[in-house]
């Protein structure tokens, strides 16, 4: 299909670590058969909680890391197979937007310079019409012009978000991973730069990869979701599906233990959550439990979940979840 | 009527030089009744957590506090001696923070920080305290609470961190936790779980807890009463139901209309305009006039206090769904 920005199948990454001294090294398995597509103009929200696996995703999409094995294909090339000269003109068409705009900017570059960077390597655009380029995406983000000369630290969080977003749009690229770029900013601030974000695609018919840990954000933004834990994706839904129906112990977990305002309020609501509040924690990912990862903390748990790792399982046209009892527990 | 366990009426906090002050928080008035969970709300800057500090006695020079009243269980803070008033942290008044990880010293263990507290204030023989330390473990629902009194921060998770940190602050069972921000920096499950504790611990032991966040959603969970703060300013007060329902100040409304949630079923979520004022950039008026929907020109010449709007106190002239203040 032609209309498929991105692609990836069986995306797994192991990063070596150690174990310690005189210990032998360990396999820390980041990511583990992950597979997605998208399609332009779409959004697809990665929702999981940390150590989950999202931002490792996100560097295997923008190409800052060879995946282990499995392929990622964007715009219709196969990344993973590509030579030098083929992922450079790949790595013009996905570009990132981080979680801490204070991090993400160069301090001792004014705005201007930053936002023609891209121009300068990836293009032969001589000067005045890199600085052309750079005034007027400066205006779609919602600056105004004497921004150009500025540098970052005179900038509050969220309009530093948007020269980070302005930025990432300079090569007019078909695919922005944005990995949580709303949680660093205040309520709102943050709805703010979300609106910003549906304008421009609107706009340019970019797609983005948005990663986030806040449901309610995903609710918004979001066309399909993949949830994911310990490497491994747990369901897969678009938006509508998953809030309403959702398949997955664990995605039923999120969706439960998110605070909301309107919600019933007080005691019921603390019960409420009390009860269906994950036990424990993340378990290491340096040794992941057998069969279903989620199996230590899953409240419908049995011993089968301890022997087969759960395969994604068709439950509707685009709706697939991981768990060998999501019809028994329905 | 009973005296309320903490009183503080106009409370400002001020840092810099005398002549050009940064204020942190001005005019802050509010109480804090025993047993009551009272929720402050508010963006980054927004004097909440400076508030909480300067109730507790930890903003230090150069930095100053003045309050026309500051009081715990109807004792003046700010007349105690130091040494008093000392003794009263960790003791009566106790405080947690957002980071569970740079809050415990990670050169002792679990049972070493705990215990020290509890010598502290109470003394007791090492075993007496061991034990103590021990039951304060299995009170905040650490699993395997005898191996982890061994264990060193840097050998716990963010969410374990932060049980150690709460069983610390209730060790000599305090009549108020001050609970700042306690789980913005976990993740979601672990979040509902944190949040269970406090409110059972909070019921249990009948303390009160001010619980300082900028998750609306949390304080909808826990808070009876809420605080709005807004560019070092309380902009309004009311309790949990009546914010919700019907907030009186504009800011409260926007920042409740700018909730995901609140915006089930539209394309764009309604934002508020423009940014916090900076400290110097103030304006004459009502801090919030430059960004505010219903601005009048009052609003830009006269600052307006904390005015009584029904059941909720809002500073505003203009109160939504109410009158205009005369």
């Amino acid at each position: 299909m032609s209309d498929l920005v991105l692609a990836t199948d069986a995306l797994t990454k192991r990063y070596e670590v150690s174990g310690g001294l005189f210990q032998p090294k360990a396999t820390v398995r980041a990511l583990q058969d992950v597979s997605l597509s998208l399609a332009a103009g779409r959004t697809l929200a990665v929702v999981g909680e940390s150590g989950c696996g999202k931002s490792t995703l996100a560097r295997q999409i923008a190409m800052l890391e060879a995946p282990t094995s499995g392929t990622i294909t964007i715009g219709g090339v196969d990344a993973t197979a590509a030579d030098a000269a083929a992922r450079r003109a790949l790595r013009r068409t996905v570009q990132m937007v981080f979680q801490n705009p204070f991090a993400s900017l160069n301090p001792r570059k004014k705005v201007g310079t930053a936002l023609e960077e891209p121009l300068a390597i990836n293009t032969d655009l001589g000067k005045s019409e890199r600085e052309e380029r750079g005034r007027a995406m400066l205006g779609r983000v919602g600056l105004s012009p004497e921004h150009y000369r500025r540098y970052p630290h005179m900038f509050s969080g969220g309009q530093r978000q948007r020269v980070a977003i302005a930025r990432a749009l300079m090569l007019e690229p078909r695919l922005v991973i944005a990995d949580e770029p709303v949680s660093a900013l205040d309520v709102s601030i943050q709805a703010q730069v979300l609106n910003l974000l549906m304008d421009l695609q609107d706009e340019t018919g970019v797609a983005y990869v948005f990663i986030s840990h806040n449901l309610a954000v995903v609710e918004l933004i979001a066309d399909e979701v993949i949830v994911m834990y310990l490497g491994r994706v747990m369901e897969r839904a678009p938006k509508a599906e998953l809030f309403a129906a959702p398949r997955h112990p664990y995605t039923r977990a999120l969706l439960a233990s998110t605070p909301r305002v309107d919600a019933t309020r007080g005691a019921a609501a603390l019960a409420r959550a009390a009860a269906s509040a994950l036990s424990g924690e993340l378990p290491s990912p340096l040794a992941p439990p057998s069969g279903c990862v989620f199996r230590t903390r899953c409240p419908f748990a049995i011993g089968r979940c301890a022997e087969v790792v759960p395969a994604l399982e068709p439950a509707g046209a685009a709706h697939a979840a991981a768990c060998i009892r999501q019809d028994e527990i329905g | 009527m009973s005296v309320p366990l903490l009183e503080v009426g106009r409370l400002s906090v001020e840092f810099g030089s005398t002549d050009m002050p940064l204020r942190a928080a001005s005019d802050v008035s509010f109480t804090v009744d025993a047993g009551e969970v009272v929720g402050i709300v508010g963006e980054s800057g927004s004097g909440k957590s400076v508030s909480a500090l300067a109730v507790m006695g930890l903003i230090d020079a150069p930095g100053r506090v003045r309050a026309e009243r500051l009081a715990f269980a109807g004792r003046d803070l700010q007349r105690m001696p130091e040494r008093e008033r000392r003794s009263l942290l960790g003791g009566d008044m106790a405080m947690i923070f957002q980071d569970p990880v740079t809050s415990l010293n990670p050169s002792f263990t679990v049972a070493f920080q705990l215990m020290e507290t509890i010598a502290l204030h109470e003394g007791g023989s090492r075993k007496a305290r061991r034990a103590r330390a021990l039951k304060l473990l299995k009170d905040v629902e650490i699993p395997d609470a005898e191996r982890r009194l061994h264990a060193f921060p840097h050998q716990l998770s963010g969410g374990m961190s932060q049980r150690v940190m709460l069983a610390m602050a209730i060790a000599c069972n305090p009549r108020l936790l001050i609970a700042d921000e306690p789980t913005t920096a976990l993740d979601v499950t672990v979040q509902a779980q944190m949040l269970a504790l406090l409110a059972r611990l909070q019921k249990e032991r009948g303390m009160a807890l001010v619980l300082i966040t900028h998750d609306l959603g949390v304080i909808s969970e826990v808070a009876q009463r809420v605080l709005v703060m807004y560019a070092g300013q309380v902009v309004e007060s009311a309790s949990a139901e009546d914010l919700f329902a019907q907030p009186r100040h504009p800011y409260t409304e926007a920042l409740l209309a700018s909730l995901p949630e609140r915006n089930a079923g539209k394309r764009r979520l309604a934002s508020l305009a423009g940014t916090v004022p900076g400290a110097f950039d103030r304006p004459a008026g009502c801090l919030l006039s430059p960004r505010c929907p219903y601005v009048q020109e009052r609003c830009r010449v006269e600052r307006p206090e904390l005015f009584e709007v029904g059941t909720s106190r809002a500073r505003c002239f203009y109160p939504l769904g109410a009158a205009p203040q005369p």
